[in-house]
């Protein structure tokens, strides 16, 4: 896969939106600047769309995430794209959650990322905080989840067998005990009780299911008695209340005669029929005329004096009243045990010839609810004597039924758990097998790979620290604790020590990174992007190199390698072409404002500088735009004699001075050699041309003035004071204007891209250099 | 990208296999073990599996 360009919006740093132009031909990518310019941005922004980690923000204690977002902008406004060869991936905001949103949902790019945190935690931390630092690498915590279910499984079916093998011994418990109430019969408990099982109850339990009929028929019957004799106390009680109010009235009319309940009905009738008179003057009866106030209040006074008479007359009215919904409920209540005689009195006729007692009961009842009542009540004593022999024979076969029903149940549950708890004890014999299996495969894959890892750490580590009596390398778990990662090394006479003990910071530093490099590299297949995010804070100069080159030769193993840094050692390795550039993509980041947001820039530096120092007319310094001059200079010179395969006299280090490199450029070449620029259209395109400009002149001129370089720019000495100010300034200028046909103005870029196969163009199509091979 | 976790997972399964504990055409146990899905209910699926076809083969020898 390869990085075409990364596009990044209100996030983080990236407070204006911002594009990140990847060279996809070279495979590492060097993002320099000083702190704070946004190099981690730009690394989290690539973190945060291809994995579920936040970059540097993991670091953090607490992480805010509103801070995701750039200063003053929305939650929904980030966005972070890339574009590879294989697709556009992107992701945004969601706005509750602060989730990242990805689109295509999965399938992006596959990148590990190793940051200074990181390298500190593997290093400084305890053995068990060391194998959480390398989680990500090493994370078998699936293959863990996997182990831990098989562990549960295993528990259970512990658990179960237990249970199985305690149901079977209470199962055993009972039935012996069973088999030895009984004599302990046929030798065998086992045996006998599976002959019990196979004996036919049914005959019993038939038989028990009429006597428990007939129990049930009595107790039904006994059950109704009970409410006849709570129905006659009420009907008793009735009859007494109604008999006294009754002679409570009678007292009181013989005490006045005249007072009857007649005369108060007739009262009573006659002021409700005056009083619903609107007018009446005359008296129904008699005719003669009358007042209605006045009669009513006459009967009024009569009625209320006759009132303990209306009293005794509505009590003995209620008396009556109850007495007689009393006898109705008895009467209904001795219909009710009629029924239940009557079905009795057919159930156990049948008894009769074998007892003779209830024969009359049998034989007397009919259908008069009365005197079949009477019946039961005479023969109540020899039927409750009956029920007691039919209750004693249905609990004695119902303890048959039961006893029958218990070994038949503990001989099941015996055949049951038997082979229960055989299948039980093959899986735990199965699943304990295969938890060891899963273990010792788990460990024996963890160690195996610490063991190829350390190998890898090993390799590079000598080819950053040959012969210095360092390396033995060796991470391995501790048998004794979970996920503790040990790490070892040697130094010089000591073996298996553990580093942080002697070895300085850098030397830890590079051990760290080594370690990361070797996981890194270890679970890629050469498509992966890895992230060096400012991991080298101090090495020096021969150290780097070789981590240069060691960064270098791992290259292969990924599709991408995203350097930042603000180790401006390193930067500047590439920027004097002391480190093989050819390789790298080099970026450099200007100071980061609110306003202004990333700023990404190709590295175009040292002309700028020669310019600002060719316009300084206050302090002219010859020497430094005459070395800036020459390396300028040299740097293009090198581009264009590797495009033309120009050459050059042969040298161990490709230390071409200026004079070399001039020389090596061909007359064939220098005939043909021209450039033409072009400016934007509308369409914002560089298709309109705007100069065409032979090179040979400005060649020739730097020829004759090449000198100047060394004289002047290099040396002391008495040459060099005879260069005249206005021939340094030539130079300067000629060395600007040099550059200035080569260099793209937009992008910083050589015109290196071969897209047409006739000429090289620069990036944005703004220069194209002819011709494409020297004639 | 090779999963360490699914190369892990093939090479548990296999030996499972060798052991004879589990069966051999059993494909879902890879992906559920690479994955972190496995279940203790899986594994007493697969580990009864092979179990019941044990003794159906015991038995059908009787």
């Amino acid at each position: 896969m390869k990085l075409n360009s990364l596009y990044i919006k209100s996030f983080r740093g990236a407070t204006q939106p911002v594009t990140v132009e990847f060279d996809s031909s070279k495979k590492i990518t060097m993002l320099f600047s000083e702190n704070g310019n946004g190099k981690s941005t730009i690394a989290d922004a690539l973190i945060c769309l291809c994995t579920d980690k936040m970059g540097s923000l993991d670091d953090k204690s607490s992480i805010d995430k509103s801070f995701l977002k750039s200063l003053g902008t929305g939650t929904g406004e980030t966005k972070i794209t890339l574009d590879t060869d294989v697709g556009i991936f992107s992701t945004s905001i969601s706005g509750s959650a602060k989730t990242f949103i990805k689109n295509p949902a999965t399938g992006q790019p596959f990148l590990k990322f190793l940051r200074r945190s990181q390298i500190v935690n593997l290093i400084n931390s305890q053995a068990s905080d060391r194998y959480t630092a390398l989680k990500d690498y090493l994370d078998v915590s699936n293959i863990y989840s996997g182990e831990e279910a098989l562990r549960k499984a295993l528990r259970e079916v512990e658990k179960d067998l237990d249970n199985s093998a305690s149901t079977l011994q209470s199962a055993i418990d009972t039935l012996e005990k069973c088999w030895k109430e009984e004599g302990s019969p046929d030798g065998d408990q086992l045996v006998w009780a599976k002959k019990q099982t196979e004996v036919d109850l049914s005959k019993v339990e038939n038989e028990y299911k009429v006597l428990a009929d007939l129990v049930t028929q009595w107790q039904a019957v006994g059950n109704k008695q009970k409410e006849i004799n709570q129905y006659q106390t009420l009907v008793d009680t009735s009859e007494t209340n109604k008999e006294s109010f009754a002679t409570i009235l009678k007292k009181l009319e013989s005490s006045n005669k005249k007072n009857t309940p007649a005369l108060l009905t007739l009262l009573q009738e006659a002021k409700t029929y005056i009083s619903a008179q609107t007018t009446i003057n005359k008296c129904p009866v008699c005719e003669n005329g009358i007042v209605k106030t006045t009669v009513m209040a006459s009967l009024e006074a009569q009625i209320k004096s006759m009132s303990s008479l209306q009293k005794a007359t509505k009590d003995l009215e209620t008396a009556a009243k109850s007495y007689d919904r009393n006898v109705v409920i008895l009467n209904t209540a001795i219909g009710g045990i009629n029924t239940l005689l009557i079905k009795y009195k057919s159930s156990i006729s049948k008894y009769v010839t074998k007892v003779p007692e209830i024969a009359p009961f049998v034989n007397g009842i009919k259908t008069d609810a009365v005197a079949n009542y009477d019946i039961y009540v005479n023969c109540f004593t020899e039927l409750q004597a009956l029920y007691s022999r039919i209750e004693t024979s249905a609990v004695k076969k119902k303890k048959s039924i039961d006893q029958h029903t218990l070994i038949k149940n503990q001989y099941n549950s015996i055949i049951q758990n038997s082979d229960k708890a055989e299948k039980l004890a093959a899986l735990k014999a199965a699943t304990n097998g295969a938890l060891i299996i899963v273990e010792a495969a788990r460990k024996e894959f963890y160690d195996n790979e610490l063991l190829s890892i350390s190998s890898e750490v090993e390799q590079m580590y000598q080819k950053i620290h040959p012969s210095e009596g360092l390396g033995g390398i060796k991470l391995f778990l501790n048998p004794k604790f979970k996920n503790s990662l040990e790490l070892q090394a040697n130094f010089h006479t000591e073996q298996g020590i553990t580093p942080q003990s002697v070895y300085s910071e850098s030397h830890l530093d590079t051990l760290g990174i080594c370690i990361f490099l070797a996981l890194a590299k270890k679970y890629s297949d050469g498509n992966n992007v890895l992230i060096l995010d400012d991991v080298v804070m101090s090495v020096d100069e021969n150290h780097l190199d070789r981590f240069i080159q060691l960064l270098h030769d791992e290259a292969a193993n990924f599709s991408h390698i995203l350097v930042t840094t603000h180790y401006r050692p390193w930067k500047d390795r590439y920027k004097n072409n002391r480190a093989p550039a050819s390789n790298v993509h080099f970026l450099e980041l200007r100071t980061w404002s609110r306003q202004n947001g990333i700023r990404v820039f190709n590295g175009h530096i040292a002309l700028d500088e020669l310019r600002q120092m060719l316009n300084n007319a206050s302090n002219f310094h010859r020497e430094n735009i005459s070395a800036a001059s020459g390396r300028i200079l040299e740097n293009i010179l090198d581009f264009l004699t590797i495009k033309f395969n120009c050459r050059v006299p042969r040298k161990p280090k490709n230390d071409y001075q200026l004079s070399e490199l001039l020389d090596g450029l061909s007359k064939d070449l220098l005939k043909n050699f021209k450039v033409e620029h072009f400016m934007k259209d509308i369409s914002g395109k560089y298709l309109s041309a705007l100069k065409q400009v032979d090179l040979k002149p400005i060649i020739d001129k730097l020829k004759a003035l090449k000198a100047i370089r060394n004289q002047v720019g290099a040396h002391y000495n008495f040459d060099g004071s005879l260069v005249s100010d206005s021939d340094i300034e030539d130079f300067g200028n000629t060395t600007v204007d040099f550059a200035e046909l080569l260099i793209c103005p937009e992008c910083g870029a050589l015109p290196d891209r071969n897209k047409s196969g006739s000429y090289w163009e620069t990036k944005t199509g703004s220069i194209k250099l002819y011709p494409l091979i020297e004639p | 990208m090779s999963n360490i976790n699914e190369i892990l997972a093939k090479q548990i399964v296999e030996k499972l296999k060798m052991e004879k504990l589990i069966n051999s055409n059993d494909t879902q146990l890879v992906s559920k073990l690479a994955n972190g899905s496995m279940r203790d209910s899986d594994w007493k699926v697969a580990l009864e599996e092979i179990i019941n076809t044990q003794k159906v083969k015991k038995n059908s020898k009787k």
